[in-house]
């Protein structure tokens, strides 16, 4: 499984041309490497109920650290075809809708869908241990003890059952 | 040919330019853009939703993304901003809508059940309560303001207002309960007092006039039905049918086409005040807005809310 999931990040992130959160470029050592993916239907920007959710965890979350160890990833439906315009055009809906949100990590345009089938249910987050692998899956709406989860989790804050492994 | 006769009809080509030059033609129409504001490559605009202009040629734009209302200079440069994502004074959920009107600026949030005002300069003045949210709102020439609102899901009704939010009027919009109908009105003041109001999940166009009355009503294309789709065993809209209204300065009044039509976003028909059709034109791209300020130029978003343009409108004989 865990190889499934590095290899179609590692295909997203080729097609999106992005980078890894500096936190979680040091696969394997150790707890800085925790990170987060945020899949977002980039439709639902405008929509406030649609993102209440990833806003409430943002509000958990300090900047730094989603800045460090969180990236989102912008989906769409339309157009098929890699079209270089609208890819611009979501990045700037991007820093509109961040600034306004107080989000504070940075986000890339899927302009290749490839991440199209893992985010069937709108926005989703998915944690990563230091090594690579995907450790949990939530889609909204966040219970206040998912967000104390996840939040918990990029903050070292280590409940048992998301332990890294060894 | 006397002399007289031919003084008349240089006199009448004289006339005849000089309209050409501050009303838009009807029939056949050519667009030439004389402004663009923001773009894919700028933090200036990032979801337009509203967009009002004032006396000076100050652009105000309402901003959805960063819940902002926005002026630019009428040369297109950034002025000022305001508001931010809250529920305070002064700021937005998710800013739809401004109107310019004298020296004060309206401005609505998708959420909340008021309209705030702001002054030309964007500084906070006050807010008046809407009894519902708001889903357009426009200012008729004697200063009076009207609205469309949602007081429940089965009471869509317009508002009459004065200027200073005081409820003169109301009218209810949908003879049945149909909860798709008032956020999704669109608004345009009549010069003459009225007012137009378009549907965006019913092929429908109305003339009403300043208490509210009908005057006349349209189905501008054709009376097609938008279609449906179920979501949660509840009929919703899946398309569109009246995306904007626009009036220039002669009281005629632009519609513009949603999904219904045949150029969703890009087909604009023209209507004479009477309702008599007066012609049709096609935009480059397209628009969720039209727009026309007091020199009858038009502004419609592009890039799919990240950018305005401005056109002037020529024949194209």
């Amino acid at each position: 499984m865990r190889r499934i999931w590095r290899i179609v990040l590692a295909a997203g992130m080729a097609a999106a041309a992005i980078a890894f959160p500096a936190g979680a470029g040091d696969h394997g050592q150790g707890p800085g490497g925790r990170f987060a993916v945020v899949l977002i239907d980039a439709d639902s920007l405008a929509c406030s109920p649609c993102l209440a959710s990833l806003e409430a965890l943002c509000r958990a979350v300090p900047p730094a650290v989603q800045a460090e160890r969180m990236i989102g990833i912008l989906t769409f439906r339309e157009g098929k075809v890699p079209d270089p315009k609208r890819t611009r055009i979501l990045r700037t809906k991007w820093t509109g809708y961040s600034r306004a949100g107080a989000i504070g990590f940075p986000a890339a345009v899927d302009a290749g869908h490839v991440f199209d089938r893992l985010n069937g249910e709108g926005t989703t987050v998915i944690l990563f241990d230091p090594f690579g692998g995907s450790v949990k899956r939530w889609t909204p709406p966040f219970s206040p003890r998912a967000i104390a989860e996840i939040a918990g989790y990029l903050l070292d804050r280590l409940s048992p059952i998301m332990e890294p492994r060894p | 040919m006397n002399i007289n006769r031919v003084f008349q009809f240089l006199l009448f080509g004289m006339l005849a330019v000089t309209a050409a030059a501050i009303d838009p033609p009807t029939g056949q129409v050519k667009l030439v853009e004389d402004l663009s504001i923001g773009g894919p490559d700028k933090d200036e605009l990032f979801l337009w939703t509203g967009i009002s202009v004032d006396r000076d040629g100050n652009i105000f734009f309402a901003d959805a993304l960063d819940c902002t209302v926005k002026k630019f200079s009428p040369d297109g440069r950034f002025l000022k901003k305001t508001g931010g994502k809250g529920k305070g004074p002064g700021e937005f959920e998710k800013t739809v809508g401004v109107v310019a009107a004298g020296e004060k600026v309206f401005a609505w949030d998708v959420y909340a059940r008021t309209v705030q005002v702001f002054d030309r300069e964007l500084v906070y003045q006050r807010t008046l309560p809407a009894a519902g949210t708001v889903g357009a709102l426009d200012v008729l020439p004697d200063g009076r303001l009207v609205a469309a609102v949602r007081e429940s899901t089965a009471i869509p009704s317009l508002l009459i207002l004065s200027p200073t939010g005081v409820k003169l009027n109301r009218v209810i919009l949908a003879a049945s309960a149909d909860p798709f109908l008032v956020d999704s009105v669109c608004l345009a003041t009549d010069p003459s007092d009225g007012f137009y109001l378009g549907f965006l999940f019913s092929d429908r166009v109305e003339k009403r006039n300043g208490r509210g009355e009908p005057i006349w009503s349209k189905t501008p294309f054709g009376g097609r039905k938008a279609s449906q789709e179920s979501v949660a065993g509840l009929k919703v809209p899946s398309e569109t049918c009246v995306q904007d209204l626009a009036v220039d300065q002669r009281g005629r009044l632009y519609v513009l086409g949603g999904g219904i039509a045949a150029h969703p976003g890009r087909d604009v028909l023209i209507f004479n005040p009477d309702g008599t059709a007066a012609g049709t034109f096609l935009l480059p791209e397209p628009s969720h807005s039209l727009y026309f300020d007091r020199q009858n130029r038009l502004y419609v978003s592009a890039d799919n809310g990240v950018t305005m343009k401005r056109y002037r409108l020529v024949s194209g004989d």
